[in-house]
């Protein structure tokens, strides 16, 4: 068998590809995460353009009348939920910045946490030089040092907020020249490919649409449903601000085992604020229970199909590592994230076996 | 002269129309430009040499061809079992059962094509609306040409 000649032209071309790849990555480096967001987007709203497009609307067509359908909504919404919304972080925030400042003594003087102090007292009265109520104190002074942090940290990074201002009306535009060409950038991602993995890079490319598009539509679904049913369960038993509360608990409900108690956990803290009682605090438990009922057993299995199956200790790594990694968005993301990644490793595993390639 | 000018402009607005070239196929003659359009959008264009594989028995089946030019001879077990040409469609038979090819395909001589994803053409065949209806007879008459040429040849070939 005769020794195969070395193209070195072909060498040269791919090292000189390679080369324009990694700086063109450099130089847009920038617009990377815009570029993302995009194309997150851009799969949410997919399906409902080539709808349009099978109607003979034409995907620009289809799109402009999206955006101005969901800018009407929105803006619906803001009108009507925006007074609401501020008036209850101003709530909040005036909680918070209290003119002599938040003290020991003001969180002592709600009927909860007074309760527990007097049980505290009343166990050192039995056993002395236990100290349990100082040691109680000593928590709600660390409690409040966090939380008198809050605002200032809200207020340093305004630039940062500013910044995500531009970028979430930047997304929308990115994603109307992705959504227009839909099909052709499809297709010159798939040209790329030699006819050797042509069927192949056609499989993949339709399970990034089938996995990344409906996982996210079906999340963004479950956020609203979960929102929707956290704001009316909280009103009605009684919960300060439950529309803030509802969309925090909807936004959190993306990461699994572990969203809905922090949801929970913020109404109890809201109620325990505003000086409720015991009783009102199960109120509010009990509300956000019956939420994650209806949630795991109809809006769950309707809208996302089967779970999202994933070990517990793995989620909690996960939300762990995005943490650590880019604080509290990459907690929200991280869960959703990695399932995807995994998904896609999996079959490109199985597909590549499939086609004998490995 | 000026109907030579306007012949010639014309000639440089004459917009590309490569839907229309859909309508080589039986699939699809009888479908309006409107819906062509939409189909050919979503079909990715391929050449293959001589001798080169198109896919073999158990990879996995997701592409439909349509043959535009050259030629495609068909295989299983080494055995020989047709060859089809421009016009014919390929991967049919294979669109409803184990998602795995059955036989394999090997261009014979350069051949152009087009292919279309059965993800896609699924997603076509569930839309509302007349170009779902219109694909669904089209299908249906063609897989029962198939079952037909089990004992004959026809005119145009889908395999």
């Amino acid at each position: 068998m005769g020794k195969r000649k070395v193209n070195w032209y072909r060498i040269g071309f791919r090292l000189l590809l390679a080369a324009v790849i990694i700086a063109a990555l450099f130089f847009y480096r920038w617009v990377i995460s815009y570029l993302v967001a995009a194309l997150l987007l851009s799969y949410i709203l997919q399906p409902i353009i080539s709808y349009l497009q099978r109607w003979r609307i034409p995907r620009w067509a289809g799109v402009i009348s999206l955006y101005l359908i969901l800018a009407s909504l929105m803006a619906w919404i803001t009108a009507r939920l925006i007074p609401d919304l501020i008036a209850q972080a101003n709530n909040l925030y005036q909680l918070l910045q209290h003119e002599e400042g938040l003290s020991v003594e003001m969180l002592l003087n709600i009927p909860f946490v007074y309760s527990i102090s007097q049980y505290a007292k009343s166990i050192d009265a039995s056993i002395p030089g236990l100290g349990l109520q100082a040691q109680f104190i000593g928590i709600l002074e660390s409690a409040l040092q966090f939380l008198m942090g809050l605002p200032k940290l809200l207020l340093e990074n305004y630039g940062s907020i500013i910044g995500a201002v531009s970028f979430i009306f930047t997304i929308p535009l990115i994603s109307f020249f992705l959504l227009k060409d839909w099909h052709k950038l499809r297709r010159s991602a798939v040209q790329l490919s030699s006819n050797r993995y042509f069927e192949l890079s056609v499989i993949l490319i339709n399970k990034i649409d089938e996995v990344v598009g409906s996982f996210l539509r079906a999340m963004l679904l479950e956020a609203i449903a979960v929102s929707i049913m956290a704001s009316i369960a909280l009103s009605i038993a009684g919960v300060s601000n439950p529309v803030l509360i509802g969309i925090f608990a909807g936004v959190a409900n993306v990461i699994p085992y572990f969203g809905p108690f922090v949801g929970g956990a913020l109404a109890v803290i809201s109620v325990i604020f505003s000086g409720g009682s015991l009783i009102n605090m199960l109120y509010a438990a009990l509300s956000m229970y019956i939420v994650q009922v209806i949630d795991n057993n109809l809006v769950y299995p309707v809208v996302v199909g089967k779970a999202m199956k994933m070990h517990p200790l793995w989620v909690l790594l996960t939300v762990l590592a995005g943490g650590w990694y880019g604080g509290i968005l990459w907690m929200f993301i991280s869960v959703p994230l990695v399932y995807m990644v995994y998904q896609m490793m999996s079959v490109l595993y199985s597909n590549l076996k499939d086609f004998k390639i490995i | 002269m000026i109907k030579r000018y306007f012949q010639q402009l014309q000639a440089k607005l004459k917009v590309e129309q490569p839907a229309l070239e859909l309508k080589q196929f039986e699939l699809f003659s009888k479908m309006n430009e409107a819906e062509l359009n939409i189909i050919h959008e979503l079909m990715f264009s391929r050449e293959y040499a001589a001798g080169e594989k198109l896919y073999a028995v158990g990879y996995p089946m997701e592409l439909i061809f349509f043959i535009q030019t050259g030629e495609i001879e068909l295989s299983e077990n080494g055995e020989l079992l047709r060859s089809l040409s421009a016009g014919d469609v390929l991967g049919f038979k294979d669109l409803d059962g184990s998602g795995k090819r059955s036989h394999k395909a090997i261009a014979k001589s350069e051949v152009k094509l087009l292919a279309l994803s059965a993800r896609d053409l699924r997603e076509l065949r569930k839309n509302p609306g007349q170009l779902a209806a219109r694909l669904n007879a089209a299908i249906e008459a063609e897989l029962q040409k198939l079952a037909e040429r089990e004992n004959g040849e026809t005119e145009s070939e889908l395999v």
